[in-house]
């Protein structure tokens, strides 16, 4: 696509006044990086390239135009196995070096992509087709921000992770083109807490994550022996490899328990995986697959009357190529916004993504099964729907209540509200119960504060031993018949806990509820003196009650300056969240799990296991009795299965408990928070109390972030 | 925030010693215009003239502006929307003929705006123009902004060049516009009658404010003699504000931006801020300027480079 064009003569152009082509310095940093390897690149292990006979050459094409770019090897088991086994090597070194020098490692790895962030850029773009002022500028700003911010983390040590210990390993496997912002990201968090990453990229992701791995250890030349005490680099070699792979994955990762967890970046989850069953044993349940959507997250964008109508229009033109915008406006100000999106969105170029001045690329390919966008284009117009420029959903409103009701149809993960009335922006802010808010901005930085929210993904809390390979425990017989949990039961539980509105019930007034029920439990509510094991539970409950009730009165956020603004931090509930065993463990003390849950907000669909259905509703009338909502809390026989039925149903948050055999994690892609509670509440019934540290621990779990953008502090 | 200056763009009636002709619309006469020279032709330049709006305070009152959105999106085109080789030439030389060549001295002589004048009419050595192919095309600042007591040296300078180059004056108190009313129409009408065609004039904010406005062919961001002049983010506002105006009048006005305006790369930023906000149609010296005086010469400097591949050492270029 970088052709070079005979220049037009002045003459012509100052008759015009065209912009004409941006800096093609970019894309020529790319091609020549292709050239030196002659188009055919390797796998990228132990810091040098890894080039063994005989694979499958995979073609990596340009994401905009489809023109072959470079082939990639195919990955085999050996290669995986070579890997890995270097990343076990590199990671239990990299974890001894301590934060500290972590932290000075990553900040040079920062320095080092900045100086080839051209190149970098184009690459981003070549492999994801989006536009390169969006690669090379917001993606690659906020990918360096974060992999700084966990530089620091690592410095530091960020608060509640002191005593964590490294996982290992951890497989990163990027389906399709990953953006830069989500890779550094990623990777800054996995490097920051002592792990070794193990990339699996499809030819899409390969590019990014081969040069990304290449810069890391100072180019491969530069690298010296895994062995060696020194390195020339920023990164050891050996820290980051890189594995180019092809559906079904599964397979390769098998037989690797040294790999402890495995994060996946991009989009279906089931393309790379292959087989249902296909991931690994001896993935740690603590690090199991997290879906992380990369960079073309859908946001709306809310148009309230006071809005400035021409920033709105310049933002959306802008960031129309870097996420998918849906555009609720007020009818009062639609008119007005619709005539500037015309001129904006009209004077947007299109066509090749590498022109730095290109503000939006060719459409990417739609996932299979989805109808093209000209087909829904064509339905859309002959309905009578008015279409102009490119694609721009604009819903009109008739009320601040209606944008928040319409923008909670369309399934974003973040808002951007616009007006200057500050006191309808933040009200409609609060009420949107979205991750990330902007409020009149659009991709504003994000807070130091967020990054750091990965790191604890990839780290061991101190009351987590780490398993010794092969010892999980088998699948114990149960000694009474199970029933397998009734599908519609659980639909409608999930059903009923989502319009439940506990979330929405003020900190306080749930901490009273909690209060109540402690009191209802009866028997002595200071504490366990109990002599048998029965009222011991009942006092540690009652005690977890009071504990959370107490924490409820002084939660609180956080603000953090960020350029251009600054950004409230704060947590909100996950949503509805299921709770199932999946093992021996006894449920008594895996009750104590719910009042954390229920106090921020979580309502909760817990599948009992048998003959655990006792103390649950004993817990629930206590609950309801003392004010909570009926649905908020819905006990339901379990058993065999809980688990897959349970993820089936797509809770926000899905809790393994009890350990035992491993769940089938490939039918967890759907769910976004898998946390299997391991020693997080003590060893068992009669032991100690939970360690230090938990509650935290516990809290973050039963929350997400949520973040608030405020403009202010602005340069000018 | 908002418009200090607002300029007036001369109409039909010139002074006696405007010589180049050209038909021109017949117009109302500016407030305070002198009268009379009616044999005499239109002003050539100007696109046309803006006869003001009643005060609608339910337009002003819908007037959002989110400082910080505007700023981000000041920065992002400076940055981005570069251009380069044969396009940043052109663009460069399109900026040129969108300079108001100034000079606001109090120690200004009939000397240095003679040199000023030639300038202006040779803003581009001749051979680097010839190299572009654009030795043809008339490339000469838009006009020559002095002060009231220098227009006649302007005029006479550029009328013994032969050339038609207008002369702007600032005028009614400049650069503060605090002097009585009728001072400053007897100012502008002095300006007139030495034979200015142009007049920048500081508008009193109090006859705004009471309604009693009157219609401006061009606004200006600043005077140039305040401690901050253009800035990118409030002529985006002040553009936007031209666009809404359009639409709803169906008058263009121009704009001028004022002050601190040095260097080749403020200029691109400048004229690629008006093609975003209001289109290529403004970018022309009808509804156009650049108020600055010593950006021609960086100017010219890049442009001696586009052509030659170095840098100009000091006796390549003329200086003012």
């Amino acid at each position: 696509m970088a052709a070079a064009l005979e220049p037009l003569p002045v003459t012509e152009i100052f008759g015009s006044m065209e912009d004409g082509p941006g800096a093609g310095g970019a894309g020529a940093a790319a091609e020549a990086w292709f050239s030196s390897h002659g188009r055919s690149l390797g796998h990228f292990v132990a810091g040098t390239w890894l080039k063994a006979p005989g694979r499958e050459p995979l073609e990596c094409r340009e994401a905009a135009t489809g023109r072959p770019l470079v082939t990639v090897p195919r990955g085999e088991g050996p290669d995986v196995a070579v890997a890995v086994e270097t990343a076990a090597t590199a990671a239990a070194k990299w974890g001894g070096l301590g934060g500290p020098r972590r932290g000075r490692s990553l900040d040079r790895l920062a320095q080092a992509l900045a100086a080839a962030a051209p190149q970098l850029g184009a690459l981003s773009t070549l492999g994801g087709g989006r536009p390169l002022a969006l690669t090379l500028g917001s993606d690659l700003d906020l990918g360096l921000r974060r992999l700084r911010a966990a530089g620091g983390g690592a410095a530091l040590g960020p608060p509640g992770l002191s005593d964590w210990s490294p996982l290992g390993v951890v497989a990163l496997v990027i389906e399709g083109p990953c953006d830069l912002a989500t890779l550094l990201g990623t990777l800054g968090a996995i490097l920051a807490m002592g792990n070794a990453a193990l990339l699996l990229p499809d030819p899409q992701g390969a590019l990014l994550s081969l040069r990304v791995a290449e810069l890391a250890v100072g180019g491969a030349s530069a690298a010296v022996g895994v062995a060696s005490r020194s390195w020339a680099g920023p990164l050891p070699p050996g820290l980051l490899n890189v594995v180019s792979v092809a559906p079904p994955l599964g397979h390769a990762l098998r037989g690797h328990p040294e790999v402890t967890a495995v994060t996946v970046l991009g989009g279906a989850q089931a393309a790379l995986w292959g087989s249902p069953r296909g991931v690994p044993r001896g993935v740690s349940p603590w690090g199991g697959p997290r879906g992380v959507s990369p960079g073309g997250a859908r946001v709306a964008v809310l148009v309230l009357d006071s809005a400035d109508l021409d920033s709105v229009a310049a933002a959306l033109a802008g960031g129309l190529g870097g996420a998918q915008l849906l555009v609720v406006a007020l009818e009062g100000a639609l008119g007005a916004l619709g005539r500037l999106l015309r001129v904006r969105l009209g004077a947007l170029r299109l066509g090749d993504p590498l022109d730095p001045k290109t503000g939006l690329g060719p459409l990417p390919q739609p996932p299979p099964g989805t109808p093209h966008p000209q087909e829904l284009l064509r339905a859309a117009l002959e309905e009578g729907a008015e279409f102009w420029g490119p694609l721009l959903p604009l819903v009109p409103v008739r009320s601040p209540q209606d944008a928040i009701s319409v923008t909670l149809g369309l399934g974003v993960t973040a808002a951007s509200v616009w007006a200057q009335d500050v006191p309808a922006a933040l009200d409609v802010a609060d009420r949107l119960p979205l991750g990330r808010v902007w409020i009149n901005a659009l991709e504003a930085p994000e807070a130091p504060g967020e990054a750091l929210e990965a790191m604890r993904e990839f780290g061991r809390p101190p009351w987590d031993p780490p398993p010794a390979p092969g010892t999980l425990p088998e699948q114990e017989s149960s000694p009474e018949p199970e029933t397998p949990p009734n599908d519609a039961d659980v639909a409608t539980a999930l059903q009923e806990a989502r319009r439940a509105g506990w979330g929405r019930v003020p900190g306080p007034a749930r901490a009273q509820v909690l209060r109540g029920a402690a009191a209802a439990l009866g028997g002595d509510s200071d504490g366990d003196d109990g002599d048998n094991g029965d009222n011991g539970d009942t006092g540690r409950l009652q005690a977890a009650l009071l504990r959370w009730a107490a924490r409820m009165e002084l939660m609180g956020g956080a603000v953090q300056e960020v350029a251009g603004g600054r950004v409230l931090l704060t947590r909100r509930p996950l949503g509805v969240v299921g709770v199932a065993w999946g093992g021996p463990r006894p449920l008594a003390r895996a009750l104590e799990l719910l009042p954390p849950a229920l106090a921020l907000g979580n309502a909760l669909v817990l599948l009992a296991p048998p003959g655990g259905i006792g103390p649950a509703l004993r817990l629930r009338q206590a609950l309801v009795g003392a004010g909570l909502p009926q649905g908020a809390l819905s006990v339901l026989p379990g058993g065999a299965g809980a688990v897959t039925t349970l993820s089936r149903h797509r809770p926000d948050g899905l809790w393994i408990c009890g350990g035992g055999p491993e769940p089938d994690w490939s039918s967890l892609g759907g769910v976004t928070h898998v946390w299997v509670p391991g020693g997080v509440l003590g060893g068992g019934p009669g032991q100690d109390p939970a360690p230090p540290g938990c509650d935290l621990e516990l809290e973050l779990r039963s929350s997400r972030p949520r973040s608030l953008w405020l403009p202010g502090g602005g340069s000018q | 925030m908002g418009s200090v200056l607002a300029s007036w763009r001369r109409g039909p009636e010139l002074p006696a010693h405007a010589r180049r002709d050209r038909q021109g619309r017949s117009l109302p006469a500016p407030p305070g215009s002198a009268a009379g020279g009616g044999e005499l032709p239109a002003a050539p330049i100007m696109a046309g003239r803006n006869p003001g709006t009643k005060l609608e305070l339910g337009w002003i009152s819908k007037v959002h502006v989110n400082r910080p959105a505007v700023v981000r999106h000041a920065e992002q085109i400076k940055k981005w929307r570069t251009v380069k080789g044969n396009w940043q030439a052109a663009w460069l030389l399109k900026a040129v003929t969108c300079i108001d060549l100034t000079t606001l001295s109090g120690d200004d002589t009939p000397s240095n705006v003679h040199r000023l004048c030639f300038k202006a009419k040779h803003p581009i050595r001749e051979d680097l123009l010839k190299a572009l192919d654009m030795h043809d095309k008339g490339i000469t600042v838009a006009a020559v902004c002095v002060y009231p007591a220098r227009v006649i040296d302007a005029v006479n300078a550029l009328m013994a060049a032969g050339c038609d180059i207008p002369v702007a004056s600032v005028a009614a108190g400049f650069p503060s516009g605090q002097t009585p009313l009728e001072t400053k129409l007897a100012e502008i009408r002095l300006a007139v009658q030495y034979g200015a065609r142009e007049i920048d004039i500081v508008i009193s904010r109090s006859l705004v404010l009471a309604g009693q406005w009157e219609g401006s062919d061009f606004i200006k961001t600043s005077t140039g003699k305040e401690v901050e002049n253009a800035t990118f983010p409030v002529g985006v506002v002040m553009m936007r504000a031209i666009r809404e105006y359009y639409w709803q009048t169906g008058n263009k006005v121009g704009f001028k931006p004022a002050g601190g305006i040095r260097t080749a790369k403020d200029a691109i930023t400048w004229l690629m801020l008006v093609k975003d906000e209001l289109g290529v149609e403004w970018l022309k010296p009808e509804l156009f300027r650049l108020g600055a005086s010593s950006l021609l010469e960086d100017i010219e400097k890049q442009i001696f480079y586009h052509v030659t591949g170095t840098y100009p050492l000091l006796h390549d270029l003329a200086t003012v």
